[in-house]
């Protein structure tokens, strides 16, 4: 005769069940909010990319905000999140941001301050001083108009685009773990620690440099009385010069090749270095690597 | 074919396992919904405790298995029954 079933027999298959279905979520859960990635910081803007705040547990408010006046220079400062800013043909300063914060009350705490001061709009989140950082990214796409002469943008995490812009725009960019693009400046001074910097510019200065990635830029015009000084730790060096470019050229890089497409009348010339002249000679044009290659090309 | 003794012993061991294993789930419960109230009082957002959820998770449902699903087959006894029969060579 079989005995009847006991409470075990009962229980046992559905606390079995119940751990497993719980397992199951959490691996799901912890699997969305994506823990181990570790590829391009904060891209989150426009599905553009990857966001580790993009899985739950985290709320955003999109904000759009328009600012009238003849705004000549324009300041951006971000900790996490991409920086985009495009030129446009309208005649006032669009700024749309994405802030995200752990809770809906700490999204209303996280202010964003963009302050108009004569001709110079500055914009920059507030991270206050909280436990726990309840504070997330942020993401900026700011639209500005032909009146911008002056474009500083300064991040932590994060990329930093630019892009539509008239020639003659004096850039000031720098980020510590982020790409830098921008597609057309005047005088450009670009910064990364880590992350790659691609550049097209065509002012009087030019200062890049670079810890760990590679740098690749097209100059398209390079006054006189002005330099050009290039670095990177590690990463290649790839510049598109416009012919017909006078330089007083001085490359070198410690573990890596060097190719110039130019005719260059030689001061010195080593494996890893390469000194001379170009045209003229006129502006003093130096890149430097470590471990990388570096190429001139037309 | 086994004796009325093993298959008590048998039957006791099986018993065991599942009271084993319900003691080894309720010890879980209770430790994760005190981890979900510390996680959920002091921060509403990211859910760490599923963390230990999950692992420790893995082993109730391992542990599950074994007392109710596969309690050892005949690969178990024939095992067993090649090591006593070393034994009694050796003797």
């Amino acid at each position: 005769m079989r005995s009847r079933k006991t409470w075990v027999d009962i229980l046992g298959p559905v606390f079995g069940i119940l751990t497993a279905a719980l397992s199951v979520y959490a691996l799901v859960y912890l699997l969305w909010i994506e823990p181990f990635y570790r590829g391009d910081s904060y891209r989150s803007f426009e599905g553009a990319g990857r966001d580790f705040t993009a899985g739950p547990g985290w709320e955003s408010q999109e904000v759009t905000e328009r600012f009238e006046g003849s705004f000549r220079e324009l300041e951006i400062r971000n900790v996490a999140g991409p920086i985009v800013v495009e030129g446009w043909n309208q005649d006032y300063v669009q700024v749309r941001y994405v802030k995200k914060a752990r809770t809906a009350r700490y999204l209303e705490e996280f202010e964003i301050e963009i302050e108009p001061r004569g001709s110079r709009l500055s914009i920059h989140p507030i991270y206050r001083n909280m436990p726990r950082s309840p504070f997330g990214s942020v993401s900026f796409d700011v639209k500005v108009p032909s009146s911008i002469k002056e474009i500083r943008a300064n991040n932590i995490s994060g990329i930093i685009n630019i892009g539509n812009m008239g020639a003659g725009i004096e850039q000031t960019l720098e980020t510590v773990s982020g790409r830098i693009d921008t597609e057309r400046s005047g005088n450009l001074k670009a910064k990364s620690i880590s992350g790659s910097i691609h550049f097209a510019s065509s002012g009087k200065t030019l200062d890049i440099n670079s810890t760990s990635g590679r740098i690749h830029g097209e100059i398209l015009g390079l006054d006189p009385g002005g330099s050009v000084e290039i670095g990177t730790i590690s990463g290649a060096v790839e510049l598109e010069v416009f012919s017909g470019f006078d330089a007083d050229m001085r490359l070198q890089s410690v573990s890596g090749s060097i190719s110039c497409d130019f005719p260059v009348q030689i001061i010195e010339q080593k494996r890893n270095k390469l000194e001379g002249t170009v045209g003229d000679g006129t502006v003093p044009f130096e890149v430097k690597t470590v471990s990388g290659r570096i190429s001139l090309s037309r | 074919m086994a004796t009325q003794e093993e298959k008590i012993e048998r039957a006791r061991k099986i018993a065991m396992k599942k009271m084993d294993f319900i003691r080894h789930f309720l010890i879980y419960a209770v430790v994760m919904v005190v981890l979900a109230i510390i996680n959920n009082t002091t921060w509403s957002g990211y859910q760490w405790w599923l963390w230990p959820a999950l692992g420790w998770g893995i082993g109730i449902v391992a542990h599950f298995v074994s007392a109710f699903i596969y309690q050892g087959g005949s690969l178990e006894k024939r095992l067993m029954q090649r090591e006593l029969e070393k034994m009694e060579d050796e003797e």
